[in-house]
This record gives structure tokens, C-alpha cells and sequence, in this order.
């Protein structure tokens, strides 16, 4: 058990801006501290959490970048932050799910510390904040908090240094030395949060304490806070019991501040007069401070307090956690708050966009082998998966509008999810027009394109993917057109673009096959969607002129992604009518459909990385490198298609 | 029967033609672009003035040779001009064509529609403390020359236009009949700080003005200054002599003031002001953020408007503006004073095509919907024509096996 009173102080630190922050380096000191010396406690066996255990933390509600989210989101935007994806191992390399290594971190700190959980990219931050290398490890890899103990000193030093910095002008090395430490600290925060409710004290062993708790029995922390008036009484009589209490006092206070990361207790008022939860730490610094304190927020921490008492028994800890869940669900509940988690926990369960890829990418796979055995079974099931992926890509979404309140676009995440679904839906509308299993072998790849980007996008931004919106964006009356309508512009332009790509490439790589019917049928199926994508495009464009006059007081502003949907326009206009006045065949429409293509990401991702204007709401760090290699592999394209066209062009004329 | 006309419908035709159409396209292309990507180190102010709104700008080719290229004003006057003649006269009216007719007639009333806001729509600004009451408001960035009659509490305006014609190391003198002196205004400045003069007959009044570089990402935030000299034509200014010389500054105090023909006058350089057609007062204003958060969930402003003595409570949010007489007043700002009062800011816009682009955006997509429905209709009649054909085909050979 966990000394009640402050246990080992770390080393003073060298500046100190305020007690918060002198709590936060004492809380880094004193876990990196027990992280070097806990080698008893890392080789006990893991017992693993009970299914039933884990399930209740999952569903538990908090209130987290202002709205409620189960535990369970908060455990995999944690994860994804400190090691790039939704999941652990142990020190042993059992796997673990988010909420599991949560709940040890939370509840079983000496054992999650030794898990390998913290991502470094490029062990050359291991080498700027001086840490020996560890055996076996490779330039990219895992480390537990037990491995970063030895450079705990360096690595806040460095990493101060290095966030003065401005951020254009660090290395990734720096980077990576300052983001190490962030996670580090995210980790900790985390780390002491129930540290209050891990204590007792034995009334005996302090002077005096033993008249506030004649029956000897330890002293729990919440039983501290009930009785802070009377301590408080004690500090000013001259008593033994006088210098105990103003120990004690600070003590609280001190352990009280550690419990502040995760907002956990739903205020007793109702959501309207107090729309903010509670953390413990506000909970325990106003009953120190002898504020009135709410039945109900003591009682979440003495459910706490069972919790952390049974951690090393999981069965008796389920029982101790389900108590904390009905709690806070009921006084949840009872402000009209959290009635969406349980179907958030299903979403996180169900995976949808991850699998879709999968079933995506299998059913390309799958087709993309029917080109040359066809079986009539082997189609049905690339369609199968096609359409199960399909399916599982649009329940998410729909899941998401409902947890929401929301259209399907409102960030920039979810513009990725709706177009994956878009394209690959219009791909098998043009399939069932055509029916030539060109456009179905397109549905599938556009499908796996669209939702790797968005679980790239995930993993790189690592936060709340459902975060709430800025005020100019509360409409839904716009984000359901205006969006909506670019959105399915972008879809269109992108799909047209693949199609296109079967017309350029398809004539370098099977020439035999892309020339009559196909080549004519492929460039009707390019020229269609363009049509459509240009109907989109213009209204959605127009909408957004509306909407912004309806917001900012102009119709066109030329703000980059009102420019960015304006070129997308006027590249489909000259390419319509190019191919109209005879300026583009088959071949130079394709190209103009393929740099249409280039322009959306331009439109949709390049223009956020510019940092200006109104609509830098999509922060893209990380996002450059995909965009440049994107436009490289397209421009490629074009420069094959266009060498290939000409040598063609000179053979035809050199053969008349 | 004359030359004339086989040439004036080639230059018709060339007008109207497809190839003019991508030429412009590919040139809005460009503009818009270089527009874009410019942004990172102009103002968007700027951007606008240099490369959407001028006939011509210049690109320096490898950082030295300057290329013209056309402006957004030339492009958009020649996009007109190829949709008029192109995609409306000359097109031939039909089934297949009235959906692309419909679209650019709505394309044209776009363009109608933006052109009347260029021309006749004023914006600017408000800003108002919970409890104040306004009824002008102020241009962002065109400034003016306010003369004021202090005792009869009459305005002389001279508006920017004028003011800048002072720049360039040039005077003007400005002359009214309705006022007893001339107004000669020198060394007008876009943007300027008001510093000590470093010595006598340097600057005016004891200040000099110091020319600055424009706010490189505001251009709103640039400060506009300039001297007068006003010369009292019967000599009789200010302690008897015939001038007083003083120094305009957009960021000054007090205005500058003088005595001409027994009457005090204010010179005070403003930025420009429109009046409103009512009085808006400000009751409230609400800042709400996401509960632990710092992100905002609502800004609007609880404000009361008065016309002729008739009182209406409306609240302003930021996808809701207030429309009344032509003038729109939008939320865009909220904070709090230094002595701790709260504002709110307002965009106000007097533009009498504010609904246009609603209309034109419901005859544009009416119109494209139309004529890619009909295309895609025809497109499959005919494949199913093409199939039947086909399955013809297919059947009548084995037909005449089986028979042999």
C-alpha cells in the first residue's frame, strides 16, 4: 500500500512555475522513481482483468474535449497516441487491449510501467536525452516507462528546451524528444489520477490523529476529507494533533491536485446550470478548502477507494468498478447525460472502417484475380466482400451521425469515411449500368484507398474523432448540404480519376484489351462521373458561398478551400469543354480527369497545410508526405500516359 | 454580301468558342493558384487588389523576367463575354441543349449578381459594448477625410479616393464653396506611425509621420495618415495668418482643429462610415464554450433595433444575421475590454444582391441536373438498344447452326 503522505520527493526541480507544475514534476520524479526501483513488483505474474471488468471500465462515461465519451475512446486515442495503435502487449508480449493497459495504469501502475507502450520513431532521441541503448531494441521501437527511468532528467530538460523552439524549425529529432515527453507526462497524469484512493493511514502513527479516529482502524483518504473541517479546527489549538492536521491538510491538497486529468464525476446539478463534470481533484480541493461538498461526488471516490483497495483481486475489483460505473451512470442519467455510450462502446467494438479496409482491399484482391481465372464463384465473392465492406463503411457512418447529432461530414476525418463509401457505392451504380466488372473492380480499390487514409489519419492525429464542433460550424442545415455536396464532388472527381487511370495505364499495360468497346466504354463511365462530379461540385461550391455570406457577411471571400473547390470546378469545365470543342479525345480527357484528381487533394488536404485562412480547422501534421507522394505517383502517371501516347502517335503516323 | 459579316461571324465564333473557354479556364486556373498559394505572404487584401481584382499582373519568371498575365478582371469580363456569346446567342435551342442553356443563364446571373456587389455594396464593421447603441458603421480598410463645422456640428467629407491622389511626394488642394479655406493634403500614407518631430519645420504640430510597411496579413490593420494645410482664402485663420498646417493620423486622439473666419473647424481622418437605416443596441453578449474546453460553441449577440421609435428584440448567432433595410449584421467577434466590459463585433454588409447567389445556385444546378439526366437517359436507351442488338445477333447463328 501506498504511503498516504507524499512518498519519495524527486530531486528539487530546477524551475518551477507555480505549484501545479511543481506537483506535476514531483508526480514524473516519483514515478519514474518507483519505476526504477519496482522489480519485485514488474515480475509478478500479470493476472489478467476479468472480460466483465473490463467491459463495465469500457462503457464507463466521462467528459472529455466537452462532450461524454465512454473510457473506452479515451483508452484508444491514448494508445494510438503513445504507440501508434489501438493496442498493447505486456512486459511478457501479451496482448492488451486499450481499456486493459488503461486499467492498469490506472489501477496497477507498478505493472503497467514495464509495458512496452511509448513509440520512439528514431532511437536518435534516445540518444539526445542520453540513454543507453537498450538490447535487442531496433532504430524504431517500444519502450516501458522502466526503460525511459535512466534519462528522466534529460529528457525533461531537452524537451523544454526544444518546445521554446519555433515549431518550423525543429528537427524530428526534437520533435521526437518533445513528444516522447509529452507522452510521458499524458502517461503519468494518468499514472497518479488515483493515487488519492490507493493510501491509508494508521491513526496511531500520527500524533493526536487517534482523537479524530478513536477505533484505530486505517484511515482512508475519503474519511480524511469528510473530516478536513474538524482538521482544519485542530490547526489553530495547540494540541498534538495541531501540526498532524496541517500536515495532513497539505497532504490532501497535494495528492488531491495529481487526480485532475480525466473528468469522472457528473456534477449533482443538472447539465444546464453545470455543464462541466468534476474531476476528483476539484471534488478534494474543495472539501479541503471546506466548501460544500456533494454526497455524490465523495461517494464516486470512496467506490474509487474500493477499487484501487481490491486491484491486485480482478474479481473483487469487478465488483468494486461495477459500483463506480452504476454511479456515475445514475447521476449521469439523471442530468440526461451519457445515454449514447453504450453504443459508442459498440462502435469501438465493431471496428467498422479497419475491417472495411480489410474486406475492401480482399474483395480488389479477389477481383483483380477474376482478369484472368473467372470462375463465376470467385466473382460472387469479391462482390460478397465488396458489399460486406460496403455495408460495414456505412454502418460506422450512420453510427456516427446518431452518437452525433450530426450529418456524415462535420471534420475532416469523417470526409475521408464518406467518400470511401461514396466512391465505391457510385463505382457499383456505374457497374450496373455497364456491366463490364471494370467499375466493379474499381468499387473495392477506391473503398480500401478512401479508408486507408482514414485510418492513417487517425493514427497520425491521435485524438477524439468525434470532437465538437467550433460555433460557426453548429449548422446542419449546412453541414448537410454545403458539406455534403463537396463532399460527393470530391467522391465523383476522385472515382472519375481512377477510371481514368484504367483508360492511361490500362493502354501502357494491356493495350490488347484497352482499345474498341472497353476504351470506349471506360471513357463513357470517366466522362459520366465528371458530368456528375461537376453538378456537385458548382452547387456545393455555390452553397458554400451562401453559407458564408450567412456567416461572415461575404459570398466569396477567396479564402484557400473556397479557392481550392473553385479550381476543382474550372479543371472539370475545361476538360467538359475541351472534350466538347474537340481540344480532348479519349486520352487527353483522361489526363485533365487525372489532374482533377490532383486538384481535390490539393483542395481537400493541401490547402489545410497552408495554415491560412478560415477553414484550417483540419490540423494535418504528418499529412505532407502522403500528399507529395500522391501527386507524385499521379503526375508519374500522366508523364507515362502522355510518352506512351506520343511514341504511339509517332508509330501510327510512321506506319502511314 | 459584304466581307463584313463572314468576319464578324468568324470573331463571333471565336468569341463564343469552346477553345476560348479552356483558354479562360486554364488562365482562372493559374490566377486563382498563384492567388492561393500568394496568401502565405500577403494579405488576403492584397491578393485581392494585385491578382483577382486588376486586369493584369506580372510573374517573375525564374525570380527575374516579369510575364504579364491577365487578372481576375479581364478573365472574368472574357468569360462573360465567351458564355454570352458562346453558351446563350449563339447557341441553337433544343432538347439537348436547353439544360446547358439554363445553367449559363444562371452562370450570368452569378456574374450579374457579384458585379452588383462590387459595385454597390459597402462593409464594414461595428462594434458595440453591452449597452451601446450604433447607428453607423465603419469601413475596414478605406478611410476618410471628416471637416467638421464644430458649431453647427456639419460634416464635409473627402473620401479615399481623393485622399490618395496625396501620395507620391504629390499636394492636393481640395476647394469648396461651402467652406470659407482650402484643404491642401500631403504625403498621404497607406499605413503610418505618428512619431516626435526630430526638429522645427519637420512634420506638423510637433509630430512626424513615418511611413510603414503594409500590415503584410491585414491589410485592415494598416493605419492611415496624411497632412493638411488649411488656407483660410481671406486670411483669416487661425492667429491671423493665412495657414495652419496639421498632421491626420487614423490612430490619433483627438482630431486636428482650427479657426477660419471666426469658427472653430475639426479635421479628422476616420476610417470611412455608412449610416444604418435603424439603431442597433446591444443587450447582451454570449461567449459560450464546450464544458472543459476552450473551444467555443456559441457567440451571438441579444440586440435590440429601433426604427422610428419601433423597438424589436432579435438575436444575432453566427449562421443567423440580422437582414433588415438592405443591411446585414453579422456576429463576428466577441471579447472583453481591458476594463473588463464585453463587446461584441459586428460585419455589417449593405448589398443589394445578397440573395442573388441562392437564386442563381438553384437555376445553375436545375439546369445541369436537367441536361446530364436527359444525357444519361439517352445514354441508356441506347446501350440497352446496343444490348438488344447484340443478344440479336448472338441468337441468330446458333439459330442457323442448329439448322444445318
Amino acid at each position: 500500500m501506498s504511503p498516504l503522505v507524499t512518498p519519495v520527493r524527486p530531486p528539487a526541480p530546477r524551475r518551477r512555475a507555480g505549484l501545479l507544475v511543481a506537483v506535476a514534476v514531483a508526480a514524473v520524479g516519483v514515478a519514474l522513481a518507483v519505476a526504477g526501483t519496482a522489480a519485485g513488483a514488474s515480475g509478478a505474474p500479470a493476472r489478467p482483468w476479468p472480460a466483465d471488468a473490463v467491459s463495465i471500465a469500457a462503457r464507463l462515461p466521462i467528459q472529455e474535449g466537452g462532450r461524454i465519451m465512454p473510457l473506452a475512446t479515451f483508452a484508444d486515442v491514448l494508445l494510438l497516441r503513445l504507440n501508434h495503435k489501438k493496442g498493447g502487449t505486456d512486459a511478457e508480449g501479451n496482448a492488451l487491449t486499450p481499456t486493459e493497459i488503461l486499467l492498469d495504469i490506472l489501477l496497477r501502475p507498478e505493472r503497467a510501467q514495464t509495458y512496452p507502450i511509448f513509440v520512439v520513431d528514431d532511437d536518435a532521441v534516445l540518444d539526445a536525452v542520453g540513454m543507453a541503448h537498450v538490447a535487442g531494441k531496433n532504430k524504431r521501437d517500444r519502450y516501458s516507462l522502466t526503460d525511459l527511468y535512466g534519462a528522466r532528467d534529460r529528457l525533461w530538460d531537452r524537451a523544454d528546451a526544444y518546445a521554446r523552439l519555433p515549431r518550423a524549425k525543429r528537427t524530428h529529432v526534437e520533435d521526437g524528444v518533445v513528444e516522447l515527453r509529452d507522452n510521458v507526462r499524458a502517461y503519468l497524469d494518468l499514472r497518479w489520477y488515483l493515487e488519492f484512493a490507493r493510501g491509508a493511514l494508521d491513526p496511531k502513527s500520527a500524533p493526536g490523529l487517534i482523537e479524530l479516529f478513536p477505533d484505530g482502524k486505517p484511515v482512508r483518504f475519503t474519511q480524511l476529507l469528510v473530516a478536513a473541517p474538524r482538521l482544519r479546527a485542530a490547526t489553530t489549538t495547540s494540541g498534538e494533533l495541531a501540526s498532524t492536521a496541517t500536515q495532513l491538510l497539505e497532504s490532501l491538497s497535494q495528492q488531491g491536485a495529481l487526480a485532475s486529468r480525466l473528468a469522472s464525476i457528473p456534477p449533482a446539478e443538472g447539465a444546464e446550470k453545470v455543464p462541466t463534470w468534476l474531476r476528483p481533484s476539484e471534488v478534494i480541493e474543495a472539501a479541503v478548502a471546506g466548501a460544500p461538498v456533494a454526497d455524490e461526488s465523495l461517494a464516486v471516490l470512496r467506490a474509487w477507494e474500493a477499487v484501487a483497495a481490491a486491484a491486485d483481486e480482478p474479481s473483487v475489483a469487478t465488483e468494486a468498478l461495477r459500483h463506480v460505473a452504476d454511479q456515475v451512470q445514475a447521476l449521469a442519467e439523471a442530468r440526461g447525460e451519457g445515454g449514447k455510450v453504450g453504443l459508442e462502446v459498440f462502435l469501438n467494438r465493431l471496428n467498422p472502417f479497419r475491417r472495411a479496409l480489410w474486406g475492401y482491399l480482399l474483395g480488389f484482391l479477389v477481383l483483380a484475380a477474376t482478369w484472368m481465372w473467372r470462375p463465376r464463384w470467385l466473382v460472387r465473392v469479391g462482390v460478397g466482400l465488396t458489399a460486406a465492406a460496403l455495408l460495414l463503411n456505412v454502418a460506422g457512418i450512420v453510427i456516427r451521425c446518431v452518437l452525433r447529432d450530426r450529418p456524415p461530414m462535420s471534420t475532416l476525418y469523417e470526409t475521408t469515411l464518406f467518400i470511401a463509401a461514396f466512391a465505391a457505392t457510385a463505382a457499383l451504380v456505374v457497374e450496373w449500368i455497364s456491366r463490364r466488372g471494370i467499375a466493379l473492380a474499381v468499387a473495392p480499390f477506391v473503398g480500401a484507398l478512401g479508408l486507408f487514409v482514414s485510418n492513417r489519419y487517425e493514427e497520425i492525429h491521435a485524438s477524439d474523432t468525434m470532437p465538437q464542433l467550433r460555433a460557426v460550424l453548429d449548422t446542419n442545415f449546412w453541414l448537410s448540404t454545403h458539406v455534403t455536396c463537396i463532399g460527393i464532388g470530391y467522391a465523383a472527381t476522385l472515382l472519375a480519376s481512377a477510371f481514368a487511370h484504367v483508360t492511361v495505364l490500362g493502354r501502357i499495360v494491356a493495350p490488347r484489351w484497352m482499345r474498341g468497346e472497353n476504351e470506349t466504354a471506360v471513357a463513357r463511365m470517366t466522362y459520366g462521373i465528371v458530368c456528375f462530379a461537376l453538378v456537385f461540385s458548382v452547387v456545393g461550391t455555390i452553397l458554400g458561398g451562401i453559407w458564408a455570406n450567412d456567416s461572415w457577411g461575404r459570398f466569396w471571400g477567396w479564402d484557400p478551400k473556397e479557392n481550392g473547390a473553385l479550381l476543382i470546378c474550372l479543371v472539370q469545365l475545361a476538360a467538359l469543354h475541351g472534350r466538347m470543342g474537340g481540344l480532348f479525345r479519349t486520352f487527353g480527357f483522361a489526363q485533365m480527369t487525372i489532374f482533377g484528381g490532383m486538384v481535390v487533394a490539393f483542395s481537400w488536404w493541401g490547402v489545410n497545410l497552408l495554415e491560412i485562412g478560415l477553414h484550417s480547422y483540419g490540423f494535418t501534421k504528418g499529412v505532407w508526405t502522403g500528399l507529395l507522394l500522391f501527386w507524385g505517383v499521379e503526375a508519374a502517371a500522366m508523364v507515362a500516359g502522355g510518352v506512351h501516347w506520343l511514341r504511339a502517335r509517332e508509330a501510327a503516323s510512321r506506319a502511314a | 454580301m459584304t466581307p463584313a459579316r463572314p468576319l464578324a461571324n468568324r470573331v463571333l465564333r471565336a468569341l463564343g468558342s469552346f477553345h476560348l473557354a479552356v483558354g479562360i479556364f486554364a488562365a482562372m486556373f493559374v490566377v486563382v493558384f498563384i492567388g492561393t498559394m500568394q496568401q502565405r505572404v500577403m494579405s488576403l487584401h492584397d491578393v485581392q487588389q494585385r491578382y483577382f481584382e486588376s486586369v493584369v499582373f506580372t510573374v517573375p519568371l525564374f525570380g527575374v523576367v516579369p510575364v504579364p498575365l491577365p487578372g481576375g478582371v479581364t478573365l472574368i469580363v472574357a468569360l462573360t463575354v465567351n458564355l454570352l456569346v458562346g453558351g446563350v446567342l449563339r447557341m441553337r435551342l433544343g432538347r439537348s441543349t436547353a439544360g446547358v442553356l439554363v445553367t449559363h443563364v444562371g452562370i450570368l446571373v452569378l456574374f450579374v449578381g457579384s458585379a452588383v456587389e462590387w459595385w454597390a455594396s459597402d462593409k464594414g464593421a461595428v462594434r458595440l459594448r453591452e449597452g451601446e447603441t450604433a447607428s453607423v458603421f465603419e469601413s475596414y480598410t478605406d478611410w476618410e477625410l471628416a471637416i467638421v463645422d464644430v458649431a453647427a456640428r456639419r460634416e464635409h467629407v473627402v473620401p479615399q479616393d481623393d485622399l490618395v491622389r496625396a501620395g507620391d511626394g504629390r499636394a492636393v488642394t481640395f476647394t469648396s464653396s461651402a467652406l470659407p479655406f482650402d484643404v491642401v493634403v500631403s504625403s498621404w500614407l497607406r499605413n503610418a506611425d505618428a512619431r516626435r518631430s526630430p526638429g522645427p519645420g519637420i512634420g506638423a504640430e510637433g509630430v512626424v509621420l513615418v511611413p510603414l510597411p503594409d500590415d503584410p496579413k491585414q491589410a485592415e490593420a494598416n493605419v492611415a495618415a496624411c497632412y493638411v494645410d488649411v488656407r483660410a482664402r481671406d486670411g483669416s485663420g487661425r492667429q491671423g495668418g493665412a495657414s495652419a498646417k496639421g498632421v491626420l493620423w487614423g490612430r490619433a486622439e483627438t482630431p486636428f482643429s482650427t479657426e477660419v473666419g471666426g469658427k472653430a473647424w475639426a479635421f479628422e481622418l476616420r476610417r470611412r462610415s455608412f449610416a444604418l437605416p435603424f439603431t442597433v443596441r446591444l443587450d447582451r453578449a454570449v461567449a459560450r464554450e464546450h464544458p472543459g474546453t476552450k473551444i467555443p460553441s456559441e457567440y451571438s449577440s441579444y440586440v435590440t433595433r429601433t426604427d422610428g421609435g419601433a423597438e424589436r428584440a432579435v438575436h444575432i448567432t453566427m449562421n443567423a444575421p440580422l437582414r433588415e433595410g438592405g443591411v446585414t449584421l453579422y456576429q463576428s467577434s466577441y471579447g472583453k475590454e481591458a476594463d473588463g466590459a464585453v463587446f461584441s463585433g459586428f460585419a455589417v454588409v449593405r448589398n443589394p444582391s445578397d440573395r442573388v447567389p441562392i437564386i442563381a445556385c438553384v437555376i445553375i444546378g436545375a439546369g445541369m441536373v436537367l441536361h446530364f439526366l436527359l444525357k444519361l437517359v439517352r445514354h441508356l436507351g441506347s446501350q440497352s438498344a446496343r444490348r438488344a442488338a447484340r443478344a440479336r445477333l448472338a441468337s441468330r447463328p446458333a439459330a442457323h447452326g442448329s439448322a444445318a
